[in-house]
């Protein structure tokens, strides 16, 4: 039988997965961008107070499994966070309601899921090998494509440019078969960014995005927040990329000057222990934008988040005393685009009268 | 004699007389909050962030009620630990319980947070640390280790009667009175005999556990053992499910309960917040309660 394995979105996830896999010879099958239907979706068939990723990567597993993905997969861990159960529960549900597929749930132990994914889907090590190499040459792809945009959109002159390029960027790396072409590419992206036409003499407000990661990554449940921010002329930083969370368990990002470690360095005082989230980062980010001179902080984080609310408070507290203007908002299916983006406005207005008044 | 304040919520139900015994023994007065009431309750949903769950909102409300009286507060991280071959955890909010709390009520006395792991060892030495950096001698904490440490029996009860039902919810959500509106009493008042989930003992909970349902966190593992036994045991007619709103290891476990336990037994979810009503409690209590009659 041939495999197909469905995977849910989370950012440009797809494109590192996508390299994985079909350098492994399964087929991957990736469905289509999160939407109003598959959340919909996702929405009528979860537990009632489930946190939003749950409800949004039920519905991206759904619409996989309509254009023919036979094989499923999570990896379990124990974070203490739901993530870990989030497999078993939506692998039973889609069951439930009458889908066929092979669940696969790994541990989330890198070594013993390597082990048991090599047994379940048949491929030996070498070839494995290969297939990360080149996943983890598209995702550093990826990684760069993301950083040189958020770099430039501030500058832009025309709205819309850095957006455009970034789209055709991220497609080009898509199409690369090998790890060379993959490295041609880097300096071809370069090149197509540097052509953007940009005004490099205004002082962009710069703001630090920190949170639940799901929240601050997938631009379908935070409506697009990365480029409304860019092209509103913010420089605006996401705490992490989709790169260093795909190889988080070979440690990238982990350290240097802004690396994961610092920051849970950083948050040790207000928060002693790793609740399973990304909280302790959420902290130790606020204090490394005051830090670093930042404008002002916005915490992303869907509702009912365990890890990101016990964050929230010492969020708030540390913003009275450290003085940081922190935009908190949680997020669901309820919240609409403009609604959010308003509070965001708002905020932005109130950062910029600080920014000129000094 | 400096005085400690044990608030009378969450963890409290776990092995709160323990932790009061302990006190008093290393040499401490001990004040534990009254039971929760309209006031604390009110001022707890003032204090707190609105997506926290009710039993946290109420638990802010003690260590408010608790601030002016005491000279420390004792709120315990429960870490979890190593348990039939897997990590366990707390829920994350009991993981950072005690900085939640900090930041959450202002003008606090000191707290007192001891890492409370299920390992002995790690759990003598935490406790021995934070008291050294009290002023306490060491051989007194170590005598009073002890009563922390006791393995109670806690046999399950012998029930008889026409209607028996299990009650599965946290001890924090069923014993507090005025958080569950008295839920057990109604069910007494109503002729109903019940066994909640606390009521069962650890080593039967362990055999009812199956491999699929034993989740990583330590309460809501006991939960899903309780629900098995009684689903297993024929003497019970039906299971109440009792869940806090917005409570997170919870949205997991109502769901493995209501696909895989409710198919075999009667199962009513009641979800429980600082909205709910007494009347409206009470009439779904008493509809499910006529229709396992009339089965």
């Amino acid at each position: 039988m041939e495999v197909r394995i469905g995977v849910p979105h989370m950012g440009n996830f797809y494109i590192a997965f996508e390299a994985l896999v079909q350098e492994l010879g399964i087929t991957p099958v990736v469905p289509p961008r999160p939407s109003r239907a598959s959340i919909e979706f996702g929405i009528s068939h979860s537990p009632e107070f489930i946190c939003f990723p749950f409800k949004a990567t039920l519905g991206d597993l759904k619409m996989a499994l309509e254009l023919g993905a036979n094989t499923l997969v999570w990896f379990e861990g124990a974070w203490s966070c739901r993530f870990g159960y989030y497999g078993r529960l939506q692998h039973r549900i889609l069951k439930d309601l009458g889908y066929e597929f092979n669940s696969l749930i790994f541990s989330g132990n890198p070594i013993d899921a390597f082990r048991d994914a090599r047994k379940a889907l048949k491929f030996d090590t070498m070839r494995f090998v290969k297939a990360v190499r080149i996943a983890y040459s598209k995702s550093k792809a990826v990684e760069l494509t993301e950083k040189l945009a958020l770099n430039t959109r501030p500058f832009e002159l025309n709205r819309g440019d850095t957006t455009r390029v970034e789209r055709t960027a991220l497609q080009l790396i898509r199409k690369a078969r090998t790890v060379a072409e993959v490295q041609y590419l880097r300096g071809r992206i370069m090149e197509m960014f540097k052509s953007i036409p940009v005004d490099k003499t205004r002082n962009p407000l710069k703001i630090w995005l920190v949170g639940e990661i799901y929240m601050v990554l997938e631009p379908e449940a935070n409506f697009h927040i990365v480029e409304y921010l860019g092209e509103h002329g913010v420089l605006v930083r996401p705490f992490t990329t989709i790169h260093n969370w795909t190889f988080r368990s070979i440690r990238a990002g982990r350290y240097g000057p802004e690396g994961e470690a610092y920051a849970r360095e950083l948050a040790k005082p207000y928060l002693p222990y790793c609740l399973g989230g990304e909280e302790q980062l959420s902290i130790g980010y606020t204090i490394m934008a005051k830090r670093k001179g930042y404008d002002g902080v916005i915490h992303l984080h869907p509702f009912t988040c365990m890890p990101e609310n016990v964050a929230y408070p010492i969020l708030q507290n540390l913003s009275t005393r450290y003085d940081i203007p922190l935009l908190s908002i949680s997020l669901d299916e309820h919240t609409e685009s403009v609604g959010l983006l308003t509070r965001v406005e708002a905020f932005l207005d109130l950062l910029q009268q600080r920014h000129t008044n000094g | 004699m400096s005085t400690i304040g044990i608030p009378r919520a969450l963890f409290y139900y776990y092995n709160g007389d323990k932790y009061v015994r302990f006190w008093q023994q290393v040499g401490f007065d001990v004040i534990v909050s009254p039971p929760t009431n309209r006031k604390i309750m009110e001022q707890g949903l003032k204090l707190s962030n609105t997506e926290f769950c009710v039993p946290v909102k109420v638990l802010c409300g003690h260590v408010w009620y608790l601030r002016d009286k005491v000279d420390y507060i004792f709120i315990p991280r429960i870490l979890g630990g190593e348990l039939h071959g897997r990590r366990r955890y707390g829920c994350p909010k009991f993981m950072g319980l005690p900085e939640l709390v900090k930041n959450t009520v202002p003008d606090l006395p000191p707290i007192i947070a001891v890492d409370v792991e299920l390992d002995p060892r790690k759990l003598r030495r935490a406790f021995i640390t934070t008291c050294k950096a009290m002023g306490v001698s060491k051989s007194r904490v170590v005598n009073a280790l002890n009563i922390l440490l006791e393995d109670e029996p806690n046999p399950t009860p012998r029930v008889e009667g026409n209607l028996i039902l299990g009650v599965v919810g946290h001890p924090y959500l069923l014993y507090d009175e005025f958080l569950s509106l008295n839920l057990l009493g109604k069910l007494s008042n109503m002729g109903v005999t019940y066994v909640t989930s606390a009521d069962i003992d650890h080593t039967i909970l362990d055999t009812y556990m199956k491999q699929d349902y034993d989740v990583y966190w330590l309460y809501e593992r006991e939960m899903i053992g309780a629900a098995n036994y009684f689903a297993t045991n024929r003497k019970f007619s039906g299971i109440i499910y009792c869940v806090s709103f917005g409570c997170g290891p919870s949205s997991v476990v109502s769901e493995f309960m209501q696909r895989v336990i409710a198919k075999r037994i009667p199962l009513l979810m009641l979800v429980l917040d600082e909205h709910t009503t007494e009347i409206g409690l009470l009439t779904r209590i008493e509809a499910f309660c006529d229709m396992l009659k009339w089965k």
